[in-house]
């Protein structure tokens, strides 16, 4: 049986170790873009995060056989993105399913670095034939980074105050007289 | 195409890591084992194997409720997200409720946690009402129903799966909605309701009929009601229409099921279980809680008549508390470990040689980066004198001063050198009385700061190499020529920052048993033990530290001699809170009283500080200013502009800073002590904090560039002809962004060092004023100075940074 301190240790490891699994999260679905047939695959496009902003984008696809609606996860997908206003300057990602957390998905991360409209184009080398899909997404202006993490910024706040109610609790306890005291 | 096997393969590995769940599944599980098997070990027969299987039970469908593929796929199919809820709300809350977790948990933490933060606020009234009134039945099964019907709206329910934010608040509000639902029908010990139990029929009857509407609503709707879904493919040939149907008649069967079942034991209990076990309070001293409400006391044999029930229902709350959030009844309390006890490394640590090995593998780091400096080629990044000292020695030592203490101390390469020095010189004179004090090393960290900036000491090889051969030169000048470790003591400037840094460590060389050192007639620790037939002699503290009134790390070398020398092997390495020492001001052996001492407040003040002067002088909006000033002013060198920003920034800031909180303080709390004493005293505060921009810093770079050694390495083997170097592609990483992990994990850092300081310094406030308004008066223009260092970390943090060597290509 595990012994009082060696859990405390077990605790305290466990706890340090956490704070490092948020670099573990995977593309993994979001909001659907685009859904149609490409050829012989019916096609989703996923984008993450919602709403959509300038910044690191997951994009994620699923195939399914346009016939029975099976899974399709052995094609090549290359996800192509690039800014309307600089169409040359493209972006293009092989699509993997060990990026997204949904392993019938093919994600791929991306860099938005600016706002306004992006086109993303996909395109999937299937055993026969490569086909291929475009369609535009607007993405809205970046947020500071700073509020991405504003959580561990304003972190203090919450003990600060759980030790401001605890004291004045404390303060007001000691001053009650004790049932025994209090007739 | 993948067939039905692989793609049944793809969605059992389909896990999710979120560490919002994944950490308090973890965090109570432990808990909660920890407290059964206290309350096991004393003999209580209320917590056995029924219970630990049913909170086991209740965290593993939790986890795989919001972390298994369920998961995953609830956002492609409603009938998967039907499953999770149907979790979250039927199975998962009762069960954790048939584990009485109370009890357990609140056994399972850290004893101080427990008495100092939980028994309060546990006992505090508005806590126990607003719970009390949270699990009256009328007002649980309204949450319970409202949670369930406003999350199913199509607006709430699309946004929830569109945002990973909503959709965690969505399942939190079903799961602490359903929690406060099946507490008054499971009715865990050791709370017991006001209310009949007969009013848990109409209870869950209710809450079935409610519940068919709205299942009948999903199966019976003509049109998708959840936009969501209806724009995703179809998963299995099952439309979006018919995925609604399924999902509605999954919400009824289920619902129906635990809604039943519920029912049944219910009535069971109330027809056939024993009237007397289902009103007895309290069984082998431990408590029960009415409604919420807890009313504690001994093990009563009264049997409670309808009368007696009413008269204790209008009785106001009794003011007792649980026994395991008494200072008397927590016996969790356990003595400080000694790492000298750890197996191996214990072993090691007594070994008397053992201080010897550590210092010659030190030294060979030491004699590698001299001679590369030297002799190798002049390139920072590939040079080991340009990274092993300013990325890996800083960022372990850092490290190593944060889990450990003053590890570097008792690796010191210098301690050679300074023995040979006392080899051949004797080492006989005294330290010139007018020296024995911080203030030499005040100035020689000052100089050192200023140094390192105006000549971009890391960014030269050759002069890193010089630095080493002059420690080694001066440890053994003033060590061969001064008694003691003159040189630790009043010299080294990288031993005063460990000395100060280690006053936050949790380990410390002290004595384990005060009563023995009473008894104790030679002082072996601090005189030294005289050789024997067997052994060698062994000297006593070169830095003046007396065991038995030894406090803090302070000053202490981790050198090991009172542990060799103690006869009665009453020195060990013993854990200590880290922090403690900054709250207590006592007489300490070779120091005296910190809180009296300006020399000591001023390298806290100088150290503190340049932890963030430092940080400063490699980030891009700084680096940008002094060439615009430089370009805009027309120096030649930037030289008078980094003096002026370091006069500045170690000098007139904190000097102002402290002045005004000091003088500040002492009017709002009327204290007639001198502002320097005051600021002396309070100086201690800042020294988590202060340690927090340090490691937040070098774990940076040691993190960022770790690389840079093997790189390093291989260049200096090839160039001095042991090995090819192979080719590699490295590219300089300065300005680039900052991983989100390292980014958040530089934060916590900075979030615990203003915790602390800010906790020290309420304690010195409390401590030394009488009366609270007396004790904030003092404290608050502290606790600015700790927020304006606080967010000034978080500015510097947030900054591109001047990089200290090299990455591998697409890392
Ligand atoms: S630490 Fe050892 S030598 Fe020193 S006073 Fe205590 S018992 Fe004596
Ligand atoms: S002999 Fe002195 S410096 Fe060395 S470990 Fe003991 S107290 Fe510390």
């Amino acid at each position: 049986m595990m012994a009082a301190h060696s859990s405390r240790k077990i605790l305290i490891l466990s706890l340090c170790s956490l704070a490092w699994l948020p670099a573990l999260a995977y593309g993994d679905g979001g909001t659907a873009r685009f859904s149609g047939n490409v050829g012989d695959y019916r096609m989703t496009v996923f984008t993450e995060p919602t709403p959509l902003r300038a910044g690191p984008v997951d994009v994620s696809v699923l195939l399914q056989d346009r016939q029975t609606g099976g899974f399709v996860t052995d094609a090549a997908v290359t996800i192509s993105v690039s800014h309307a206003d600089r169409p040359l300057n493209v972006n293009r990602v092989t699509a993997t399913t060990a990026s997204a957390t949904n392993k019938l998905f093919q994600a791929a991360s991306f860099e938005f670095a600016q706002p306004g409209t992006w086109n993303i184009s996909v395109e999937v080398d299937g055993n026969q034939q490569t086909e291929s899909s475009a369609f535009e997404l607007n993405v809205a202006p970046r947020v500071p980074r700073w509020v991405d993490f504003i959580f561990w910024i304003g972190f203090p706040v919450i003990p600060i105050a759980l030790f401001g109610v605890r004291e004045s609790v404390r303060y007001r306890q000691a001053r009650a007289p004790s049932p025994a005291t209090a007739g | 195409m993948i067939s039905v096997d692989s793609s049944f393969q793809a969605i059992l590995s389909s896990w999710s890591f979120d560490v919002w769940i994944v950490a308090p599944i973890v965090l109570s599980t432990l808990l909660y084992v920890r407290g059964w098997y206290v309350l096991r070990r004393r003999g209580s027969q209320r917590f056995g194997a029924w219970q630990l299987a049913a909170f086991g039970c209740g965290m593993a469908l939790l986890s795989i409720a919001l972390l298994s593929p369920i998961e995953t796929f609830s956002a492609l199919m409603l009938r998967m997200h039907m499953v999770q809820h149907l979790l979250l709300m039927f199975l998962i809350p009762p069960l954790l409720w048939l584990s009485a977790p109370e009890l357990p948990l609140l056994c399972g933490l850290p004893s101080g946690l427990r008495r100092e933060w939980i028994a309060p606020l546990y006992r505090w009234k508005p806590i126990r009402s607003g719970f009390a009134f949270l699990t009256r039945p009328p007002v649980a099964w309204g949450l319970f129903v409202a949670a369930t019907w406003i999350w199913h709206l199509p607006r709430f329910y699309d946004a929830a799966l569109s945002s990973g934010t909503l959709h965690n608040l969505e399942h939190a509000c079903f799961f602490w909605a359903a929690m406060l639902f099946w507490w008054p029908v499971v009715q865990p010990y050791p709370s017991r309701l006001n209310y009949s139990r007969w009013v848990l029929l109409p209870y869950l009857f209710l809450a079935a009929v409610q519940g068919t509407v709205l299942s009948g609503i999903l199966s019976f709707a003509n049109d998708v009601i959840y936009d969501h879904y209806e724009l995703l493919p179809q998963v299995w040939g099952i439309t979006a229409i018919d995925d609604q149907a399924i999902a509605g008649t999954l919400m009824w069967l289920f619902g129906m099921l635990a809604y039943v079942i519920a029912g049944a034991l219910v009535g069971y209990k109330l027809l056939f279980a024993p009237r007397s076990r289902q009103l007895h309070f309290a069984v082998a001293g431990m408590p029960a809680v009415q409604s919420g409400v807890t009313a504690y006391g001994p093990p009563t044999a009264v049997r409670p008549t309808p009368r007696r029930l009413n008269r204790a229902k209008h009785r106001p709350p009794v003011r007792q508390q649980l026994p395991i959030l008494s200072p008397d009844g927590d016996s969790c309390h356990r003595p400080a470990r000694d790492v000298l006890n750890v197996p191996l490394l214990g072993r090691f640590l007594r070994w008397n040689k053992s201080r010897l090995v550590l210092q010659i593998l030190m030294f060979a780091a030491a004699a590698l980066v001299i001679v590369d400096g030297l002799l190798g080629a002049q390139i920072v990044s590939l040079n080991l004198a340009g990274v092993l000292p300013w990325i890996h020695w800083r960022g372990f030592l850092v490290l190593g001063l944060l889990v450990a203490g003053n590890l570097f101390c008792m690796a010191c390469p210098f301690k050679l050198s300074r023995t040979l020095g006392k080899t051949l010189f004797g080492g006989r004179r005294h330290w010139p009385r007018w020296l024995r004090s911080k203030w030499l090393a005040v100035g020689l960290l000052f100089v050192f700061f200023w140094a390192y900036e105006v000549f971009s000491l890391w960014q030269s090889p050759w002069w890193t190499a010089w630095i080493a051969v002059g420690y080694f030169l001066a440890a053994f000048v003033v060590d061969g020529f001064f008694r003691g470790a003159a040189f630790c003591k009043y010299v080294c400037p990288i031993g005063q920052f460990n000395f100060v840094q280690s006053l936050v460590s949790p380990l410390e060389v002290r004595v384990r048993d005060t009563s023995v050192c009473e008894e104790c007639t030679t002082k072996e620790c601090i005189r030294g033990a005289a050789a024997t037939a067997t052994a060698a002699a062994i000297p006593g503290c070169e830095l003046h530290l007396y065991q038995p009134r030894k406090s803090s790390n302070f000053d202490c070398t981790f050198c090991l001699d009172c542990v060799h020398s103690c006869p009665h092997q009453n020195v060990g390495i013993l854990t200590t809170l880290p922090g403690r020492e900054l709250l207590r001001d006592p007489r300490r052996s070779g120091i005296g009283k910190l809180g009296s001492r300006t020399d000591v407040a001023a390298l806290v003040f100088l150290l503190v500080f340049a932890a963030y002067v430092n940080a400063a002088g490699m980030v891009a909006p700084v680096l940008d200013l002094i060439d615009k000033l430089q370009a805009e002013w027309g120096f030649a060198s930037r030289i008078p502009l980094v003096t002026a920003g370091y006069l500045l920034g170690l000098g007139a800031v904190p000097f102002c800073l402290v002045a005004i909180a000091s003088l500040a303080g002492r009017r709002l709390s009327g204290d007639s002590e001198s502002a320097l004493r005051i600021a002396t005293r309070f100086s201690y505060m800042l020294v988590p904090l202060g340690f927090s921009m340090w490691l937040a810093h070098y774990s940076f770079h040691l993190f960022t560039s770790s690389g840079a050694f093997s790189a390093a390495l291989r260049r200096f083997l090839s160039e001095f002809g042991w090995r090819d170097v192979e080719t590699a592609a490295w590219v300089c990483s300065c300005g680039l962004e900052t991983a989100d992990w390292l980014l958040r994990m530089e934060l916590m850092l900075l979030d615990a060092g203003l915790l602390m300081s800010l906790y020290v310094g309420y304690r010195i406030a409390r401590d030394r004023y009488l009366g609270m308004r007396r004790a904030m008066g003092a404290f608050l223009p502290w606790a600015g100075i700790a927020v304006i260092l606080f967010l000034t970390g978080v500015w510097l943090v947030f900054q591109p940074m001047q990089m200290r060597g090299v990455m591998p290509m697409g890392m």
